[in-house]
């Protein structure tokens, strides 16, 4: 995905939330959902069942 | 003694007794705490608010039980700060934030704040911050960078910077902080004193801003071993208006300062904890280890993947409670928070829920690890203090983001709520930097014991900097 399309995905998915990107934020929000898309392909698909209550 | 050498490097203990026995008053104590706030913080700009009046009248209170021949309390007049979202009565309640202060002034104080006055210590300022906690910095768009009083060109760390360099400065020898993914931890790693992140559900958060509803902790910085015991102490309990908080059996800590190590199973973290830690913090690592006589290094599994996940649901979490503000007010944040908060509300809950699923694995991984280890070691940060304004840190040849990165040695142990100590060293390098000893749920007894064990041993090395 190129730039172009990655910052029509995210206006995409921030429409759907109501929210308004600011064209001075965009970069930036797409600069962090990649890092956190990253972070959750770290995380890959754990078998074990979340806690819905955590308590340690 | 002069007018300011009371506070200024005292322990909240020598204080205490001596506010107890009549050797000063809690007023005198608490004035001149507000004098030195108002001589020596413009340096560092740890301080966001002054509670002058009211600290004054709880001093007169405190003075007013001692006079009577009543117990004032085991912090009898110690004067403490309190980062800048926990609610003090009477006051609007900021989170670092300018949003926050369009809401009425706090109704009452929060649940921490009320326990250490029931044990006789006295508010006498908030402290600055990250906005809504969101970063390892204190360098706040709207409130100023807090400087590190042991070099003033370096961040104080965060995102309860304000707290930690209050402490280290001397300006008070307590203050609170909140730690979701390392904010209590790694300000006083940067600022060279002790902090206590601890079990989560010990401490009431009840009366602060949330910042992530299932990784928020409360807990103390102070500048002995023995100031924080006594001040974990007085806020550990039980509170029905926090609705995560734990009634498990509290075990005081400070009965066991001098107790010793014998019969603790110590053990270095390896691993990840050592791949992301500097010459430096390594270095503080071996010499605490030597100082302890700990030779075993332990590999915890799954960490490099519980850093991830904490992030997502930090990320998540954090986005969906700002997500109504964002969309009426987002000019109103601080622009360097705004984006990441932006993008937290924008995760598909696919990745929050494996998040949550690599959470609990990662709980059973430790518990197994706990079965013949009482606390581990590590460092506290990756590094020593970056300079303000650095956008990236070196750690053995990569190049990694301090904004995000200063807390991946912390950020494991909150993502499944384990108590952990930050005790102050001094590096190779000259700068305050902290080794972290981590126990299994509610054994923040444990900890205590090898924190006092090294700062008897003077591996131990508080700062005493002040600008």
């Amino acid at each position: 995905m190129d730039d172009a399309d990655g910052a029509i995905a995210v206006l995409g998915m921030a429409r759907a939330v109501d929210l308004t990107v600011p064209s001075e934020d965009l970069a930036a929000v797409m600069a962090h959902l990649a890092l956190l898309r990253g972070f959750a392909a770290v995380v890959g698909d754990p078998a074990s069942e979340p806690a819905p209550v955590y308590r340690p | 003694m002069s007018a300011t050498s009371i506070v200024r490097g005292a322990s909240a203990r020598d204080i205490a007794a001596w506010v107890r026995v009549g050797e000063t008053t809690a007023r005198d104590v608490a004035t001149q705490a507000l004098a030195d706030i108002a001589e020596r913080d413009a340096a560092i700009n740890s301080v966001t608010d002054v509670f002058a009046h009211r600290a004054l009248e709880d001093a007169e209170r405190v003075d007013e039980v001692v006079r009577s021949g009543g117990d004032p309390g085991p912090l009898a007049g110690v004067p403490f700060a309190v980062k800048n979202l926990f609610d003090v009565e009477g006051v609007r309640t900021r989170a670092g934030s300018t949003v926050e202060l369009d809401r009425p002034p706090a109704p009452a104080d929060a649940a921490a704040i009320r326990r250490l006055r029931a044990a006789g210590a006295v508010v006498v300022a908030a402290t600055n911050m990250d906005e809504y906690a969101h970063g390892f910095t204190t360098e706040n768009g709207h409130y100023g960078t807090t400087r590190n009083p042991h070099d003033l060109t370096r961040i104080a760390g965060g995102s309860s910077g304000g707290s930690a360099a209050a402490v280290a400065a001397g300006l008070v020898p307590l203050a609170l902080g909140s730690d979701t993914n390392g904010s209590i931890r790694v300000p006083s790693s940067l600022c060279g004193t002790y902090g206590l992140k601890p079990t989560f559900g010990r401490v009431s958060r009840a009366g602060t801003v949330l910042f992530v509803t299932s990784l928020d902790h409360v807990g103390p910085l102070a500048r002995t071993v023995g100031d924080l015991a006594l001040s974990f102490d007085a806020l550990a309990g039980f509170d029905p208006a926090d609705p995560v908080s734990s009634d498990h059996p509290i075990e005081p800590c400070t009965p066991v300062l001098g107790r010793g190590i014998d019969g603790l199973r110590l053990a270095v973290a390896g691993a990840h904890f050592t791949a992301v830690a500097d010459a430096t913090a390594t270095e503080v690592v071996h010499r605490a280890a030597a100082s302890l006589g700990v030779d075993r290094e332990v590999t915890v599994d799954l960490s490099h993947q519980a850093c991830a996940a904490a992030s997502v649901i930090t990320s998540a979490e954090a986005g969906q409670r700002h997500l109504p503000q964002l969309r009426s007010r987002a000019a109103d944040y601080d622009p360097a928070v705004r984006p990441g908060l932006m993008a937290g509300a924008l995760l598909p809950a696919a990745d929050y829920l494996a998040a949550q699923r690599l959470r609990s694995a990662y709980r059973e991984v430790v518990a197994r690890a706990f079965d013949d280890v009482d606390v581990l070691i590590t460092a506290t940060t990756p590094c020593s203090a970056p300079l303000i304004g650095q956008k990236t840190m070196d750690v053995r040849g990569e190049q990694l983001l301090v904004g995000m990165s200063l807390g991946l040695l912390a950020q494991p142990w909150s993502l499944i709520g384990l108590p952990a100590l930050s005790v102050p060293m001094t590096g190779a390098d000259g700068l305050p930097i902290g080794v972290q000893l981590i126990a299994a749920p509610y054994a923040e007894a444990s900890l205590f014991r090898v924190a006092d064990a090294l700062e008897a041993a003077s591996v131990a090395v508080v700062a005493g900097s002040a600008p």
